[in-house]
C-alpha cells in the first residue's frame, strides 16, 4: 500500500488533475514493483463514496472498506467533512490518494483499487465537497453514498446525493437510541430523490432471519395461519428496534395488514385489522432483553386465535431456534453478514431489494 | 414451488428455496459424488438454498454404514466444498446425510431403497418429492430408470408430488443409442422428469455469454454475417488422458468433449434471442442452431474434419508420452485426440461464415474461448499503414474468465503507424465474489423443477445426428491413419491447413 499526500491550495479551488496525476504516477509505481506479478489491473464497478462525520467513525469504518473493495473493486472517495475545524495553514481542503493492490484470484495479476481521502475544514471546505465528487467520480460506473455512523435523517446529505448518487448505503441500527420517525425521514429522503436506491445495513442483516419466519409457514404447515393471527411479538435490544419496526413493516406489506394505532402514547405496542377484519395486537418489547445476533433481535412470535405459535428465538448466533405446533422444536442455521459482507451485499442486487422501501414504509406508520 | 403459495416468501432473496425433497444418488462410491455433487449441496445448505426437509441419500453397491459415508464425505467436502465445512455446519450437514447399499439390477435392493426413503422422508418432513441422481457408469442408465418406475420410486403420473431423474453424461455414444435411451426412458419418465446434465452449461461463464449477448445493446447488432468474417471455438486440454485410457479409447473427443461441452458453447454464441431464458424458450433456440448445421458433403470430408492423436513431447515442462503407450489404450488404437472441424450454420445470420472448432489433449494449455473475428473495413484509409491485424473479440470462458477486444491504435509518433491493442474485461477482478459451482446451480434448478440448462431429448438427438456422421465415415474409412501432433503443440499441421484454405489461421488463446 503506497500513500501520497496532495496538497489542494485553497485559492486555486480544487486540484482535480492533480489528484488524478498522483493516481496515475502510483499505477506507474505498482507496475514496476509488480513484475513478478504480472500485469497490473486496475479494476472499478463502483465509486464508493463514504461519509465519516467525526474521526471515530472514521476508524469504525475504515476496516470494513478495506474488505468490502476486494469483493467489489471501487474507487472510494472518503469523505471527512469537519465544518468547525479551524482552515490550518490556508488549506480548507486536503486528499490523500492511496492504491490497495492484491494478488487477483487464480494468482498471476496484481489487483488494485484506489482511494482517495479528503478532508474539508471550516464550513468553506465543507462546501468543496459536492464539487469534488463529482469531479472524481469514475464515469459510467455507479456511484454509492454511504453514510456511515447514524444515518442521514435531514437533508444534511441531500447535496452529496445531488452530486450523482444512485444507491445511499446507511445502518438504521445506528439511529440513536429513542429517536422516533428517524426512519420516516430516511424514507422522506428516498422519496425526494427519484431513482435513489436505499440500502439498509440493519435491513440486510435480518435477511437471515426473514427467511426463517417465512420458512415456517412452507409446505406442510401453509400459509393458512397466517390469516388467523391474533399477537405478533418482538423481542429486541434498544438498538433492534429499528431492524423490529422494519420487520414488523415487512409483515405489513407482505399481508396486506392495515394502518396500525399506538395501544398507548410512548409505548412500543399497536394494534391494526388484518386482512379477515379481525384485529392483531403487535408488541416490541425491549425490557431486559438480550441478544447474540448482530441485528439485536432476540424473538419474533406469531400467535394466532387459536393459540398456535410460531416462533424464531435466538438460540446463540448464528443457529435460531424454530418451533411450530406440532412438531418438535430444532434448531436452524441462520448466518447474518459480517459488516464488510453486509457492504458487500449492499453494493449487489439486494442493495435494490424491492421489498424495502415497501417494509420501511410500513415501518414509518408505527412511528405516526 | 411452495414459495409461490406462501406470501412471506415472496420477493426474499431465497425465494428460490426448493420444496423439501430427497436427493438419491447413484453411485454414492464414486469420484463425481465426492468431488462436485456433495460439494455442491453442501454449499446450497450453508447458502440456505436447501429447503428445512431435505435429505441425501447416496446409493450404490458398496458395503458403507452411514456413518462411514459422512465421514468420507466430510473429508472430501473439505476439500472440494466452495466454503470448508466448520464442525456446526457439518453436523448439521450430516444429520441429511445416509447411505443405502444396494445393487442396480435387482427389484429388492429398489423395495429395501423406497422403505428407507419412507423412514427418511417421515423422520424429515419430506412430502415424498424425489431426484435420482444417476452417477454411474452409462449401461446403467437404462435398467435404473426402468427399475426405479417398476418400484413406483418414480411416478410418471402427473402427481402433487415431484420424482426427477438426473442423467449424467454421455448419454449416448451415437445416434442411434442416443435415440434408444431416450425412448426408453419415455417409456417410464415424462421429458419433463428427465434432466440430462451438461455441467458445461452450469458454468457462470457459459450463461454469461448469453447475458454479453442478449443483455447488451453493443454486440448483438455486430453478431452476424455483415461483420464476422469467422468464429473460433476453442475447447483445449492440457492434460493427456492420465489413467483415463479405457474410457477415452472408446470415447475419443469428440464424445468426449465436443458433442456436449462444445457444441452447447456453439449454440450459445450462434442461437437467435430466446423468447426468455426460462422453461424451452432457450432450448428451442440451440436446437435451431443445431437443426441448421450443414452436413458434411459426400466426399469432401477432409475440407471439413482434421482429426489428430497425440505422440510423445511436453507440456509446460512435463514429459507426456505417446498417447499409443498410455495405460488401457488398445494397440493401434485410432481413437482421436484431437479434432479440428470447420462448421456452417446455414442460416440468415450465419449463412458463408465459417465457425472453426477445435478440441484436444495434451495441447500447451487449457483453455476455452469462442472468439469472433471480425471482417476487414470497407475501405483501407491508412492504406498500408491500417493495422492488418483484424478486429478480435475474444470471450473466455475457462480458467481467467473474461472478455477482450483487439483493434487498432494508432503507435504515438509523428508517423501514422497503427499497431493492434487489447482492451480486456476480467471477470474476477470486476467481482470479487466467488462464483458458484456449475453442480450447485444444477443440482439446484433441478429440485425447483427448471430445465432451461438441461438438454432436451430433441437437442441431444441433434447434436449427435451431427457428429455421428464423423464416426461413421472414419469407421468406414478404409486408411486408420490419424495425423500425430506433438504433445505440447497446437494440433496437427492439417489443422492448420483447414484454416489456411480459407485465408485463416488458428488463434493463439
Ligand atoms: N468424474 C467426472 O468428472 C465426470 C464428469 C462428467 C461426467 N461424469 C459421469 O458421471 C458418472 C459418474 O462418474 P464417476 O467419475 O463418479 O464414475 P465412477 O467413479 O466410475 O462410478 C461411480 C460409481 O458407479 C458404480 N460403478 C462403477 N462401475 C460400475 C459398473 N461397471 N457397473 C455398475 N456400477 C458401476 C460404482 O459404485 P458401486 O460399485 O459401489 O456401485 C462407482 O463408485 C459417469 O456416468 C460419468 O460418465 C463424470
Amino acid at each position: 500500500m503506497k500513500t501520497r499526500e496532495v496538497v489542494l491550495a485553497r485559492d486555486v479551488g480544487v486540484d482535480v488533475g492533480g489528484i488524478e496525476r498522483e493516481l496515475g504516477a502510483l499505477w506507474r509505481d505498482a507496475s514496476k514493483r509488480s513484475r513478478h506479478h504480472g500485469q497490473v489491473t486496475r479494476a472499478c464497478s463502483w465509486n464508493l463514496v463514504v461519509h465519516c462525520a467525526d474521526d471515530a467513525t472514521y476508524s469504525a469504518v475504515r476496516p470494513m472498506i478495506d474488505q468490502a473493495v476486494r469483493f467489489v473493486p471501487s474507487r472510494t472517495l472518503l469523505l471527512k467533512p469537519r465544518p468547525n475545524a479551524p482552515v490550518a495553514d490556508g488549506k480548507a481542503v486536503e486528499a490523500w490518494v492511496t492504491a490497495a493492490c492484491q494478488v487477483a484470484t487464480g494468482g498471476g495479476k496484481l489487483l488494485c483499487t484506489e482511494e482517495i481521502t479528503i478532508e474539508s475544514r471550516g464550513p468553506e471546505g465543507v462546501a468543496h465537497l459536492p464539487g469534488l465528487v463529482r469531479a472524481l467520480t469514475v464515469p459510467d460506473v455507479p456511484t454509492a453514498l454511504l453514510w456511515a455512523g447514524a444515518p442521514p435523517t435531514s437533508s444534511a446529505a441531500l447535496r452529496i446525493l445531488l452530486a450523482g448518487v444512485d444507491r445511499l448505503v446507511f445502518d438504521t441500527q445506528a439511529l440513536p437510541e429513542g429517536v422516533e420517525g428517524g426512519l420516516a425521514k430516511l424514507a422522506h429522503l428516498g422519496g425526494l430523490l427519484d431513482g435513489l436506491a436505499l440500502a439498509d445495513l440493519a435491513w440486510l442483516r435480518t435477511a437471515s432471519l426473514r427467511s426463517v419466519i417465512a420458512s415456517l409457514f412452507d409446505e406442510p404447515i401453509g400459509s393458512a395461519p397466517l390469516d388467523r393471527l391474533k399477537r405478533v411479538r418482538l423481542r429486541s435490544t434498544p438498538r433492534g428496534v429499528p431492524a423490529a419496526k422494519l420487520l414488523v413493516g415487512w409483515l405489513a406489506s407482505r399481508l396486506g395488514w392495515g394502518t396500525p394505532e399506538r395501544a398507548a402514547r410512548g409505548q412500543l405496542g399497536w394494534q391494526l385489522k388484518i386482512g379477515t377484519g379481525s384485529t392483531l395486537r403487535i408488541d416490541i418489547d425491549v425490557d431486559r432483553v438480550t441478544s447474540s445476533r448482530e441485528c439485536h433481535l432476540h424473538s419474533v412470535v406469531l400467535e394466532t386465535a387459536q393459540g398456535e405459535h410460531f416462533a424464531v428465538t435466538d438460540a446463540g448466533a448464528p443457529a435460531l431456534e424454530v418451533s411450530v405446533p406440532g412438531l418438535a422444536s430444532r434448531s436452524v442455521l441462520a448466518h447474518e453478514p459480517t459488516a464488510p459482507q453486509a457492504l458487500v451485499a449492499a453494493l449487489g442486487a439486494r442493495g435494490r431489494d424491492r421489498l424495502y422501501p415497501v417494509a420501511l414504509h410500513r415501518a414509518v406508520e408505527l412511528d405516526r | 414451488m411452495s414459495g409461490h403459495a406462501n406470501p412471506l416468501r415472496q420477493g426474499l432473496v431465497e425465494d428460490r428455496t426448493p420444496e423439501p425433497s430427497t436427493v438419491v444418488i447413484f453411485g454414492a462410491s464414486g469420484d463425481l459424488t465426492k468431488r462436485k455433487l456433495v460439494p455442491a449441496l453442501f454449499s446450497l445448505f450453508t447458502e440456505r438454498l436447501l429447503p428445512p426437509g431435505f435429505a441425501v441419500v447416496g446409493y450404490a453397491r458398496k458395503p458403507m454404514t452411514d456413518q462411514e459415508f459422512r465421514a468420507e464425505l466430510h473429508e472430501w467436502c473439505s476439500k472440494f466444498a466452495r466454503h470448508r465445512p466448520n464442525d456446526e455446519e457439518w453436523t448439521r450437514f450430516a444429520e441429511c446425510l445416509s447411505y443405502q447399499a444396494g445393487d442396480y439390477e435387482d427389484p429388492k435392493a429398489y423395495a429395501a431403497l423406497k422403505a428407507r426413503l419412507a423412514t427418511i422422508e417421515a423422520e424429515r418432513g419430506i412430502p415424498g418429492n424425489r431426484i435420482f441422481y444417476l452417477s454411474t457408469p452409462p449401461a446403467t442408465f437404462p435398467i435404473a430408470v426402468q427399475r426405479l418406475a417398476e418400484g413406483g420410486l418414480t411416478d410418471r403420473r402427473g402427481d402433487e408430488r415431484f420424482t426427477r431423474v438426473i442423467i449424467e453424461k454421455p448419454f449416448g455414444t451415437d445416434l442411434d443409442s442416443a435415440r434408444a435411451l431416450n425412448e426408453h426412458c419415455r417409456c417410464y419418465l415424462r421429458e419433463d422428469q428427465i434432466y440430462r446434465i451438461d455441467h458445461y452449461l452450469g458454468k457462470e461463464t457459459v450463461q454469461n455469454l448469453m447475458v454479453f449477448r442478449f443483455g447488451n445493446a453493443l454486440f448483438e447488432p455486430l453478431w452476424n454475417n455483415r461483420f464476422v468474417d469467422h468464429v473460433q471455438i476453442t475447447g483445449a486440454e492440457a492434460i493427456g488422458i492420465e489413467g483415463r485410457g479405457g474410457y477415452f479409447d472408446h470415447a475419443g473427443i469428440v464424445r468426449d468433449m465436443v458433442q456436449n461441452h462444445l457444441f452447447q458453447v456453439l449454440c450459445l454464441t450462434a442461437m437467435e434471442p430466446p423468447v426468455s431464458v426460462s422453461g424451452d424458450d432457450l432450448r428451442d433456440e440451440k436446437v435451431k442452431v443445431l437443426k441448421a448445421l450443414r452436413p458434411i458433403p459426400d466426399g469432401r470430408f477432409d475440407e471439413f474434419v482434421v482429426r489428430g492423436q497425440y505422440r510423445e513431447g511436453s507440456v509446460a515442462g512435463k514429459p507426456v508420452p505417446s498417447y499409443q503407450t498410455e495405460a488401457g489404450v488398445t494397440a493401434g488404437s485410432a481413437t482421436e485426440t484431437y479434432i479440428g472441424l470447420k462448421l456452417f450454420i446455414d442460416n440468415w445470420r450465419w449463412a458463408g461464415v465459417p465457425f472453426y472448432l477445435r478440441s484436444g489433449k495434451a495441447l500447451p494449455k487449457k483453455v476455452t474461448e469462442v472468439a469472433l473475428v471480425f471482417k476487414d473495413t470497407p475501405h483501407r484509409l491508412f492504406g498500408e499503414r491500417s493495422a492488418s491485424e483484424p478486429n478480435v473479440l475474444a470471450i473466455r470462458i475457462q480458467p481467467d474468465e473474461g472478455i477482450s477486444v483487439r483493434f487498432g491504435s494508432k503507435v504515438p509518433g509523428n508517423s501514422l503507424d497503427i499497431h493492434p491493442v487489447n482492451m480486456e474485461f476480467r471477470y474476477g477482478t470486476s467481482f470479487g465474489a466467488e462464483p458458484p459451482e456449475a453442480y450447485e446451480r444444477l443440482q439446484l434448478d433441478c429440485l425447483l423443477g427448471d430445465q432451461s440448462l438441461y438438454t432436451r431429448a430433441d437437442e441431444v438427438e441433434a447434436s449427435w445426428r451431427w457428429i455421428s456422421r464423423l464416426h461413421e465415415e472414419w469407421a468406414a474409412s478404409a486408411s486408420n491413419d490419424v495425423p500425430r501432433y506433438e504433445a505440447g503443440s497446437w494440433g496437427p499441421e492439417e489443422a492448420d491447413q483447414l484454416l489456411r484454405r480459407s485465408g485463416h489461421v488458428w488463434r493463439r488463446p
